[in-house]
C-alpha cells in the first residue's frame, strides 16, 4: 500500500480541494434561491397576520411547502402592500440598509444591549381613494411559553388599538393543549379585541383561564383560554404585553398624529 | 456483472440497520412525527449512503490507510452539505423542519459503517447496491414510523386529512403521545418486536 | 363431570385443541382444586400463592372502590346543586364505575388470554390487581374508548412486551395512566375533568381539585384552599373532586392496614414514601418565597391531597416493579416521596407528581437493589477478611 507521508499529504490536499470547490460552487449556485425562499417564508407570516391570507396549521405541524407560484405571489403582495420600518428602542426609525427587517430575530435582539436593539414594524399600505393609507401595523411577537419559545406576528388596525390578526408560526408546546395556540379558533379570538383601555393606556390582551364573560367591561381585552394549558396561555398574555410595550413609544407617536410612519 | 441479490435485500429485512442493528435511532425519532419529513429524510439518507459508498469504493485503492477515516468523513460530509443546500433551495419548509437532522446524517452510524464494512473492500457497483439496500432499509422503517405517527397523532397523511370528520364528531381525538418523541420509540419498538417475532432473531 | 373429562382430554398435549390448553387450565384452577398434588415431603408452610396475594390487594382496595363510587355520585349532585340521599349517590356512582370496570377487565382479559395462548403459558392472575387499580386512578369523566386504549397499552407495552406478569419494569396500571396523560391530556388534566357533571355547574361548586387550586393561590395557600371549601378534614375524608379512588385518605389507610397486617404490602415502602414526602415538603417550606406559594404547603396537606396516599400504599408497593431488598425499599420509597413533592411544588406544569415519581423510581429500582447487594457483599467480604 501507499503509506508515504508525502503521498498522504498530497492525497488529502487533493480530496480537500475537490470537496471544497464542489461545495463552494453548489452553494454559490443555490444561494439566490435559498434567500428568496427564506424571505418568502417570513413575508408569508407577516402577510398572514396582516390579513392577506389564511393559514392555520395543526399543533406541531409544519406549514405547507410554497410552490413557486405562491412564492412569487408572496413576494409580489409583500412588495405591493407592505412597507418595513426599522425602529430603535425609543421608537425612532433608523436607516440601516444592510439589515433586512423581515429577518430580524426577536430572540437575538433581546440579548443585545437596549440601545442596539432593532424593532421591525411592517405597515400594510392600501390605496384608499387614490391615496396610500396605512391600514395595519404588524409587529413580531416573541416570548416564552411553557416548554418553548413562541414566535408570531400581531397586526393592529390603523387606529393602533384594534387587533386585525395574530399568528404563531413557531412553538413547541404540549400537543393537544398548549400547541392549540396555533389553532384557528384560538387565533381568530383575537380579531377585533382592543389593546387600550378607555383612558388610552396599554392593557394588552389577556388570555383568561376559562371563558370570557361578555358582559364584563374587560371583555374587549380578553380572550378564552385553552383548558389545561394555563401556563402556555399565561406565556401568551405575557409576551403580548411585553411585545406591545416595546412598540408603545412608536405607537404613541403615531397616535398623536404628528409623526410620519418613518417610511423609508 | 452480476450482483448478489442478498446484498440488496439483506439490509432491508433480516439485517435491517434500524431494527436489527439499532443504528441511526436518533434521527428516526426526531424527524418522524409526520410522513413527509420521514420520506425526505429517508431519501436523503439513501442518496448519501449510496453515493458515498460508490465514491469511496472508487477511491479505495488509493486512500492511505493512516487517514482512511478522515477521507471517508470528508466524502460523507460533502455529500451531506450538498443535500442540505439542495433542500434549502428547493424545499425550504422541509429543511426548516428537518433542521439539524440533515446535517447529522454525517454522524449516522449507518453511513460510515457501510463504507468501512463494505465499500472499502468491494467494487463500485456492489457498493452502490449495498448502499441502496441499507439506505432503503433505514428509509422503510422511517416511512412506517412516520406513517403511524402522522395518522394517529394528526389524523392526516402527507398533510391531508384522512380520518373523517364524523369520527372526531363521535368523540375521537388525536393521540398526543404520537406527536412526542416517545411515540416514535413505541412504534419503533413494536416494529422491532414484530420483525423479531417473525424472523426469530435473538440478541446474542 | 364426565363431560368435563372428555373435553379436557381434547385440550391436553396431543389433543385437537392443544393450543387452547391455557383456557381450560384457567377455568379448572378457578373452579376446581388442582388435579396435580404434591406427592413427597414439602416445605410449604401455607397455601400462599399469587392468587391469594392478589385477592388480598383487591380486598384492600375495596374501601377505596366503595368510597370512590359514593363520591362520584356525591360530586355529581353537589355540582348540580341538587340535594341527594346516600343511596342516590351510590347508584349514580355505580353507573360510572361499573362500565369502567367492565371495559378494563374485558380489554385487559382479552390481552392476557391472547398472550397466554400465543405463548402457550397458563393464564395467570396478574391482571386482577392492575385491573382493579386502573379505574381508581382515572377521572370519572374518562371516555371508555380511551380507557380501553390505555388498558391495552398498559398490559401489552407495560407488561407483555417484557415477558408477562412478574417481568415488567413499570407498574402496568401507572403505564396505562401515563399513556392517557400524554396521549389524551385533555381527558386527564385541567380543572374540568375531575367531576362528573350533568352539564350545568352551580357557582358554589369548585370543579378544580385542591392541587389545581394550589398552583395559583391567592393569599396564603392554606387559607386559599379553605376558602374554596378544601380544609384538611374534607381532603382527609375525601368528599372532593379527583381521580375516582384516590380522594379519601381514610379509605386508603384502611387498605394500608390490610396490606401491612397481611404482609402483602411492604410497610417499609409505605412509611418511607411518607417520610420522603414529608422531608421534601419541610425543605420547601423553609425556602418558600411567601405564604401564597405551593412551596408553603405543610406536609400533612400534601399527604391528603391528590394521589399521594393512594400511590404510596397501592402503587409504590407493587412487588414486581419496586425495589426488592429491604434497604433498597427505604431508598426507593423515600425518593418517590421526594420526587412527588418536588414535581408538585417546583414544576408549574404538572399539579400532581405521584405517577411520574413512581414510574421514575420503578426505572431505578433494579439499580438500587444492585447497589444494596454490592454494598452488602463488600461489607461481608471486609468482615471475612478482617
Amino acid at each position: 500500500m501507499r503509506q508515504g507521508n508525502a503521498y498522504t499529504l498530497i492525497f488529502l490536499t487533493a480530496v480537500a480541494l475537490v470537496a471544497s470547490l464542489g461545495l463552494a460552487l453548489a452553494a454559490q449556485m443555490l444561494k439566490d434561491r435559498q434567500d428568496l425562499l427564506r424571505q418568502a417564508d417570513m413575508k408569508r407570516n407577516i402577510l398572514i397576520a396582516a390579513g392577506f391570507m389564511e393559514c392555520y396549521a395543526d399543533a406541531g405541524e409544519s406549514r405547507r411547502e410554497m410552490d413557486p407560484g405562491v412564492c412569487t405571489d408572496v413576494h409580489l403582495y409583500y412588495e405591493a402592500h407592505m412597507r418595513a420600518v426599522l425602529l430603535d428602542h425609543r421608537g425612532d426609525a433608523v436607516d440601516e440598509p444592510e439589515t433586512r427587517p423581515e429577518l430580524v430575530d426577536p430572540a437575538r435582539e433581546a440579548d443585545k444591549p437596549l440601545e442596539n436593539r432593532r424593532y421591525p414594524v411592517f405597515l400594510r399600505v392600501d390605496l384608499i381613494e387614490g391615496r396610500e393609507t396605512v391600514s395595519a401595523y404588524c409587529i413580531p411577537i416573541y416570548g416564552k411559553g411553557l416548554w418553548s419559545s413562541l414566535y408570531g406576528y400581531l397586526a393592529l388596525e390603523s387606529d393602533l388599538n384594534t387587533v386585525r390578526g395574530l399568528t404563531f408560526y413557531r412553538q413547541g408546546e404540549t400537543p393537544g393543549l398548549g400547541a392549540e395556540i396555533q389553532s384557528r379558533w384560538f387565533q381568530e379570538e383575537f380579531k377585533g379585541k382592543t389593546i387600550l383601555d378607555a383612558k388610552g393606556r396599554l392593557v394588552s390582551i389577556t388570555v383568561l383561564k376559562g371563558k370570557t364573560d361578555p358582559s364584563s367591561p374587560q371583555a374587549a381585552h380578553q380572550v378564552d383560554g385553552i383548558s389545561g394549558a394555563t401556563l402556555t396561555t399565561r406565556g401568551v398574555t405575557e409576551l403580548l404585553m411585553k411585545s406591545l410595550s416595546m412598540y408603545e413609544p412608536y405607537f404613541t407617536m403615531i397616535r398623536r398624529g404628528g409623526a410620519e410612519h418613518g417610511r423609508r | 456483472m452480476a450482483v448478489d441479490k442478498k446484498i440488496f435485500l439483506d439490509p432491508i429485512n433480516e439485517n435491517n440497520p434500524i431494527t436489527t442493528q439499532v443504528l441511526g435511532i436518533c434521527s428516526a425519532l426526531a424527524v418522524t412525527s409526520q410522513l413527509k419529513p420521514s420520506i425526505v429524510m429517508g431519501l436523503a439518507v439513501i442518496a448519501v449512503v449510496a453515493l458515498s459508498n460508490v465514491i469511496t469504493s472508487f477511491m479505495r485503492e488509493y486512500i492511505p490507510q493512516k487517514v482512511r477515516i478522515i477521507v471517508e468523513m470528508t466524502v460523507v460530509a460533502s455529500l451531506v452539505i450538498l443535500v442540505d443546500q439542495l433542500l434549502k433551495a428547493y424545499a425550504y419548509q422541509m429543511s426548516k423542519q428537518l433542521s439539524v437532522f440533515v446535517g447529522l446524517i454525517i454522524t449516522n452510524c449507518i453511513v460510515l459503517g457501510r463504507i468501512e464494512a463494505f465499500s472499502m473492500g468491494n467494487r463500485p457497483l456492489p457498493s452502490f447496491v449495498d448502499g441502496l439496500g441499507n439506505g432503503l432499509g433505514y428509509a422503510i422503517i422511517l416511512f412506517l414510523v412516520g406513517f403511524f405517527r402522522e395518522l394517529l397523532g394528526f389524523g392526516k397523511l402527507l398533510g391531508y386529512r384522512v380520518l373523517p370528520e364524523s369520527l372526531y364528531a363521535a368523540g375521537y381525538e388525536n393521540n398526543g403521545l404520537m406527536v412526542l418523541a416517545p411515540g416514535a420509540f413505541i412504534i419503533l419498538s413494536l416494529i422491532i418486536w414484530l420483525q423479531r417475532t417473525i424472523s426469530g432473531y435473538r440478541e446474542d | 363431570m364426565k363431560a368435563h373429562g372428555t373435553i379436557r382430554s381434547a385440550f391436553e398435549k396431543g389433543g385437537r385443541f392443544e393450543r387452547l390448553w391455557p383456557l381450560i387450565d384457567a377455568a379448572e384452577t378457578f373452579f376446581f382444586r388442582l388435579p396435580v398434588r404434591t406427592a413427597g415431603g414439602t416445605h410449604v408452610r401455607d397455601a400462599y400463592d399469587l392468587k391469594r396475594m392478589m385477592m388480598i390487594v383487591v380486598m384492600a382496595l375495596f374501601p377505596c372502590m366503595a368510597f370512590g363510587t359514593y363520591n362520584v355520585g356525591y360530586q355529581f349532585y353537589a355540582s348540580a346543586g341538587l340535594p341527594a340521599d346516600h343511596l342516590a349517590c351510590v347508584l349514580k356512582g355505580l353507573t360510572v364505575i361499573i362500565p369502567l370496570y367492565v371495559v378494563t377487565f374485558a380489554v385487559g382479559g382479552f390481552w392476557e388470554v391472547l398472550f397466554a395462548l400465543i405463548r402457550g403459558e397458563e393464564i395467570n392472575e396478574g391482571f386482577f390487581v392492575t385491573g382493579a387499580l386502573i379505574p381508581l386512578v382515572m377521572p370519572p369523566t374518562i371516555p371508555l374508548w380511551q380507557l380501553a386504549l390505555a388498558v391495552s397499552f398498559g398490559v401489552v407495552l407495560g407488561k407483555e412486551l417484557f415477558g408477562g406478569t412478574g417481568m415488567n419494569i413499570f407498574n402496568p396500571a401507572l403505564v396505562s395512566r401515563a399513556f392517557l396523560f400524554f396521549a389524551y391530556p385533555r381527558s386527564i388534566s385541567g380543572a374540568g375533568v375531575w367531576t362528573l357533571t350533568g352539564g350545568t355547574v352551580v357557582d358554589a361548586y369548585t370543579m378544580a381539585t385542591p392541587l389545581h387550586l394550589g398552583l395559583e393561590p391567592k393569599g396564603g395557600i392554606v387559607a386559599h384552599l379553605a376558602g374554596n371549601g378544601f380544609d384538611f378534614w374534607r381532603m382527609f375524608t375525601g368528599l372532593e373532586p379527583g381521580s375516582i379512588g384516590e380522594t379519601s385518605t381514610v379509605a386508603v389507610l384502611i387498605g394500608a392496614l390490610i396490606l401491612i397486617l397481611t404482609g402483602v404490602g411492604s410497610w417499609r415502602i409505605i412509611v418511607s414514601v411518607f417520610a420522603g414526602g414529608g422531608a421534601m415538603a419541610l425543605l420547601c417550606n423553609a425556602f418558600a418565597p411567601s405564604d401564597a406559594s405551593m412551596m408553603a404547603l405543610p406536609a400533612h396537606y400534601h399527604f391528603v391531597m391528590g394521589g399521594f396516599a393512594f400511590g404510596a400504599v397501592f402503587m409504590a408497593t407493587d412487588p414486581v416493579s419496586a425495589a426488592g431488598t429491604n434497604a433498597g425499599k427505604y431508598v426507593y420509597g423515600f425518593l418517590i416521596g421526594v420526587l412527588t413533592i418536588m414535581v408538585r411544588t417546583l414544576n408549574p406544569a404538572y399539579p400532581e407528581g405521584m405517577m411520574l415519581a413512581i414510574l421514575f423510581m420503578n426505572l431505578f429500582s433494579p439499580l438500587i437493589d444492585y447497589a444494596v447487594v454490592r454494598l452488602n457483599m463488600r461489607r461481608r467480604l471486609r468482615r471475612a477478611a478482617g
